[in-house]
């Protein structure tokens, strides 16, 4: 079991996403954007990182490079799943420290061995 | 408490700087044929506003009784365990479980008017003004919007 934070700023999203992991045995913690996600990550130690790219105040690619500066989170898994699916922004994704870029809508058995495989390396 | 509608204010990107003025109509409405096609524009904004509003309803609507149908399942699974009924309940979990992909499409679809939406505001203000007018860049010339998808298959998976 992991413990995955689940960043997205729709509520219908957050739902789904924790509704698949948490068929899977994980916990999931929620947070609606990047300023959200770097609180709760205060609070709470977690194993992998889900998060969307377009949020208000801090979006996904931000949020990445501000934790890839982390010490505590350089090596933390952080997977982007985001409508966003152009070669270019996938490429910004990578440069910018990102594990892996998950296009929506996701297939939830796809969703949870892409976090076993994440987990596993 | 915040309505899913005010979630998606400002949520993404807006490819123009008049793109998100907040309302479609023009304060200086043009004369003549133009008038016509800026009408045309307001309204299809208004139908556009009233669909995001009838998606943010419906969505969150959806999304309530998927999390009480949720919560209810896993009730019976937990008072039922171990008995033939616990194990349809956890069948009807694996059919909710499947219904999560389509479920996204509140999401993708909202993303998609407000992207649209936007585009016509800056039209119709842009047909309020002569000089505007004339400086509109043809469509082709359109960023697209966040969400390139067409269908609500799963999409693609890339891992670094």
């Amino acid at each position: 079991m992991a413990a995955i934070l689940a960043v997205d700023d729709s509520a219908s999203i957050r739902q789904m996403v924790s509704f698949t992991l948490r068929s899977a045995g994980h916990e999931v913690i929620e947070a609606v954007d990047g300023e959200d996600a770097v609180e709760k990550l205060r609070d709470n130690t977690v194993d992998v990182i889900l998060t969307d790219q377009n949020m208000p105040r801090m979006d996904g690619l931000a949020l990445v490079r501000l934790l890839r500066a982390r010490e505590d989170c350089r090596e933390l898994p952080i997977l982007i799943l985001t409508t966003e699916s152009s070669d270019a922004m996938k490429q910004m994704g990578r440069e910018a420290g990102a594990t892996g870029w998950l296009v929506k809508p996701f297939d939830p058995e796809r969703l949870i061995n892409v976090i076993d495989t994440v987990m596993s390396r | 408490m915040k309505t899913m509608m005010s979630m998606y204010r400002n949520k993404r990107p807006q490819p123009h700087a008049t793109a998100n003025r907040g309302t479609t109509a023009s304060p200086n409405p043009p004369a003549g044929a133009g008038s016509l096609v800026h009408a045309q524009v307001v309204a299809a904004a208004s139908d556009l506003e009233r669909l995001l509003r009838l998606l943010d309803q419906a969505g969150g609507d959806l999304a309530r009784r998927f999390s009480d149908f949720d919560r209810l399942v896993g009730e019976i699974s937990r008072e039922a365990a171990g008995t033939p009924v616990a194990r349809q309940a956890e069948a009807l979990r694996e059919g909710l479980l499947g219904a999560t992909t389509a479920m996204q499409f509140q999401d993708m679809s909202m993303q998609l008017v407000e992207h649209a939406l936007s585009e016509l505001r800056t039209i119709a203000h842009r047909l309020g003004d002569d000089a505007g007018l004339r400086e509109m860049p043809v469509a082709s010339g359109v960023p697209s919007g966040p969400v390139s998808q067409s269908g609500m298959g799963a999409g693609s998976i890339d891992l670094f």
